[in-house]
């Protein structure tokens, strides 16, 4: 078996993968209490609080979190929450502006009172903990246009130590992430903490559930039920009409179709291996 | 306990000195390091404190042996985090030691960092092995290679190392992320010989999977002591077991009593709450009946 | 000296930090913020180390005609390039159809239509990888390897919905037997590790701090 060439494995996933890809059938997926928490969290917040958006995904990650971090500025900014968005990814902040112009103004929010974009800030968790020691200290500007940050009226309530912040999110691809704003920030200030992870991410926060964070979205999955929560009383996708978040439901639930595709193949090339194993060692 | 002292204490000043809720973590801290010292110096003074045998750690030695024989060169993989990250740091503590090997065996040793601070001490720590060996001519600047800050990029730079130089070993010892099976799958397609190991726990079962030899959570953090038998690590690595018996023993304690009496009265919240109360300083809640 | 002023100062630096932790007094936590700025700041002087370190190495393998020369002029044409056109637009020098300026329209555009999509190729190979390794590496050698292998089947069963016959019915056994090992197993093996490792982490941050683990100054 050592002489068999893996290539043919790479074929096998790219013809699964491929051809469920056209197929084009969502699959409902019932929520989690963790991602049900992390719905209720949002939901229980008041009009008016602010929220601090962390951006801590890149390319490589996109496919799994963009879809819940947009679901997220949705639920956010429908509830009339603010958002302070900040990045500890220097690849994240370009999702950050095309999120907020997209859907601010599907809302009437404006810049600078209904959400802030602070941008990247290098030092990956010594710059989260700066973050919850003063955000004052941490940014001069925002990203957007360099306004000096005293001259941001949503920032206008917020302390040192996090106190006016109603809850911090992390959409977390890896380090830094969820696991570093948890112990720089979440074990040092009162501040509840949600997260939205990559599935590899998503086994350790088991272990920090429900005591030191309030609920997470894993990988796909995680992301398919959340969105369908959020998007329950949103009209239904028109085809032709620019993307909404009710096409990025559908999409998602039709990459279910695709994922269950590839987690059989790859049990059935497990069975396969085991089976070669015993009969190789057999015949010796 | 602790706690109550620390409030009269603070009753008398003005300004709160200490946290109380972390009084606990603080004591912890405290008898941790305690423990530290007390095993540092009784090791120092010729006590024997054994370490068990770690398989992936022999592996170096044989790794590094079989390149020699082949004549190819080793490669380290020093990880992808920052110098402050504590397994980069132990990581370029070992570099030293492979370091020394290759340079006995005259072996080249390819180190590719993805960070510039990384850079310098991956520099300095391969020079110090080499000259640790009595071969400082062995150092070759060029093997020493930042390749991009940028972790897919590093990557795929590192893949690249290994399908055309081919290293008949490949070391992989720090903090890993995604990239982690992308290495150890190129790696295995080269035939080389593969060490890993990182106490980042979820990429722990891809190392497992894709290499020969893995050294896994805390073994990364014994690996200095074990290959080095210093006094001062040794004495760490018995604090350390001694700490984890004490928190196993609190552990099972909680359990015992929270299973026993899982519910206190408003008169009398119950031993559980008690003891959460005197060990961790968390308050007294009404969940009674 | 040479030695022992980076000690004192990694000390001084590391029980500041420490004791902000535990004490909320103004005085410490006025100097712990002073702190995480200076660290703030190296952090982004270390990219300009990198840049340094990064001209270095490659224009010297290009002047001496190194096989791969061409991929590193790529290289270092690319990082000019990005950084220049960065800088242009942040300060305003370039003017946008619109009449606009100021915006990151190119980078945007770059960080679309180039970085995307080679990040994400990249990220997407694991998928062939996890097959490939799946196959030579998950045997049922020892019943350790089997209870694994086990639990794997049920978790990857579990996560998705299963599109064979009676994939239902499979799917309403596997998923609260996924629930188990996830919320219970997985979760107990989880802080048993995280405890190993933090005393780990601990010890070594206490002995760089007390001075007594000194290899960060190649000792």
């Amino acid at each position: 078996m050592k002489d068999f060439d893996r290539r043919w494995i790479f074929l096998a996933m790219g013809i699964v993968v491929v051809s469920l890809f056209t197929l084009e059938k969502p699959t409902e997926m019932p929520p989690s209490e963790y991602v049900q928490s992390y719905y209720d969290t949002i939901e229980a917040l008041p009009e008016g609080s602010i929220v601090m958006l962390s951006a801590d995904f890149d390319p490589a990650s996109a496919a799994e979190l963009l879809p819940t971090y947009q679901a997220t500025i949705h639920h956010l900014l429908r509830r009339n929450i603010r958002v302070i968005n900040v990045a500890t990814w220097p690849a994240a902040p370009p999702y950050t502006r095309a999120g907020f112009d997209e859907i601010a103004p599907l809302y009437g929010k404006a810049y600078g009172t209904d959400w802030v974009e602070l941008g990247f800030i290098p030092g990956d968790d010594v710059a989260m903990g700066s973050i919850g020691q003063s955000l004052r200290s941490a940014y001069a500007t925002d990203d957007r246009d360099s306004t000096p940050i005293a001259e941001l009226p949503l920032l206008d309530g917020i302390q040192d130590r996090m106190e006016g912040i109603e809850v911090l999110i992390s959409m977390s691809a890896g380090y830094p992430g969820i696991l570093e704003w948890i112990a720089q920030v979440g074990g040092r200030y009162e501040v509840p903490i949600l997260t939205a992870t990559t599935a590899v991410q998503t086994p350790d926060l088991f272990a920090y559930y429900p005591t030191q964070l309030s609920g997470f979205a894993g990988a796909a999955t995680g992301a398919t039920q959340y969105l369908q929560l959020v998007t329950v009383d949103m009209p239904v996708a028109v085809e032709g009409e620019p993307e909404t978040l009710v096409d990025v439901k559908v999409n998602n639930q039709e990459r279910m179709l695709i994922q269950a595709g590839a987690h059989m193949l790859i049990l059935l090339l497990i069975l396969v291996g085991n089976l070669l194993y015993f009969f190789t060692k057999g015949s010796r | 306990m602790f706690t109550s002292v620390i409030l009269a204490v603070q009753a008398a000043a003005e300004t709160p000195l200490i946290d109380v809720d972390k009084v606990p973590t603080l004591v912890a801290i405290l008898i941790f390091g305690g423990l530290m010292f007390l095993f540092q110096n009784q090791a120092k003074k010729g006590k024997e404190i054994p370490i068990r045998r770690i398989a992936g750690l022999d592996a170096l030695d044989e790794a590094i042996g079989r390149s020699t024989e082949m004549g190819r060169p080793v490669l380290y993989v020093p990880g992808i985090d920052e110098i402050k990250e504590i397994q980069t740091i132990y990581s370029m503590m070992i570099l030293r030691h492979v370091a020394r090997k290759t340079a006995e065996f005259g072996t080249p040793l390819i180190v590719p960092v993805k960070d510039s601070v990384v850079m310098t001490f991956a520099e300095e720590s391969v020079k110090q092995g080499c000259m640790d060996a009595g071969r400082p001519d062995a150092y070759i600047a060029d093997n020493i290679r930042y390749l991009s800050n940028e972790q897919f990029a590093y990557c795929a730079g590192v893949a690249g190392i290994m399908t055309r130089e081919e290293p008949a070993a490949n070391i992989m010892l720090g903090m890993f992320f995604a990239e982690s099976l992308i290495l150890a799958e190129s790696g295995f397609a080269t035939g080389a010989i593969q060490v890993a190991g990182t106490a980042k726990q979820h990429q722990l079962p891809f190392f497992v999977a894709a290499c020969d030899y893995t050294i896994m959570g805390e073994e990364y953090f014994a690996v200095t002591a074990y290959l080095t038998r210093e006094p001062s690590l040794v004495g760490t690595i018995r604090a350390s077991d001694i700490t984890k018996i004490l928190a196993i023993v609190l552990i099972v304690v909680g359990v015992v009593l929270g299973t026993l009496y899982p519910d206190g009265t408003k008169d009398d919240p119950g031993p559980l709450q008690h003891f959460r109360a005197f060990f961790f300083a968390e308050p007294i809640a009404e969940t009674g009946k | 000296m040479k030695r022992e002023i980076p000690i004192a100062m990694t000390m001084l630096a590391g029980l500041i930090v420490t004791a902000a932790f535990f004490s909320k007094a103004p005085w410490l936590q006025a100097a712990n913020a002073e702190l995480l700025s200076w660290a703030l700041i190296f952090f982004s002087v270390a990219f300009l180390l990198g840049i340094g370190n990064l001209f270095r190495i490659n224009l010297k393998q290009i002047a001496m005609r190194h096989p791969d020369w061409p991929y590193k002029a790529i290289l270092l044409i690319t990082l000019s390039g990005y950084l220049i056109l960065g800088l242009l637009e942040i300060e305003g020098f370039i003017v946008y159809g619109d009449g606009s300026l100021g915006n990151k329209v190119y980078q945007d555009w770059i960080h679309g239509a180039v970085f995307k999509p080679l990040q994400a190729t990249m990220f997407s190979l694991l998928a062939f990888y996890i097959a490939s390794a799946a196959f030579r590496a998950f045997r049922a050698r020892s019943f350790e390897a089997t209870l694994l292998l086990g639990a794997g089947a049920v978790v990857m069963l579990a996560q998705v919905p299963l599109p064979i016959p009676g994939g239902s019915a499979i799917g309403s056994i596997v998923q609260p037997m996924q629930h188990f090992l996830m919320a219970f197993v997985n979760t107990a093996g989880q802080k048993a590790i995280i405890m190993g490792a933090a005393l780990g982490v601990l010890a070594t941050g206490l002995r760089i701090v007390l001075g007594i683990e000194r290899s960060y100054l190649s000792e």
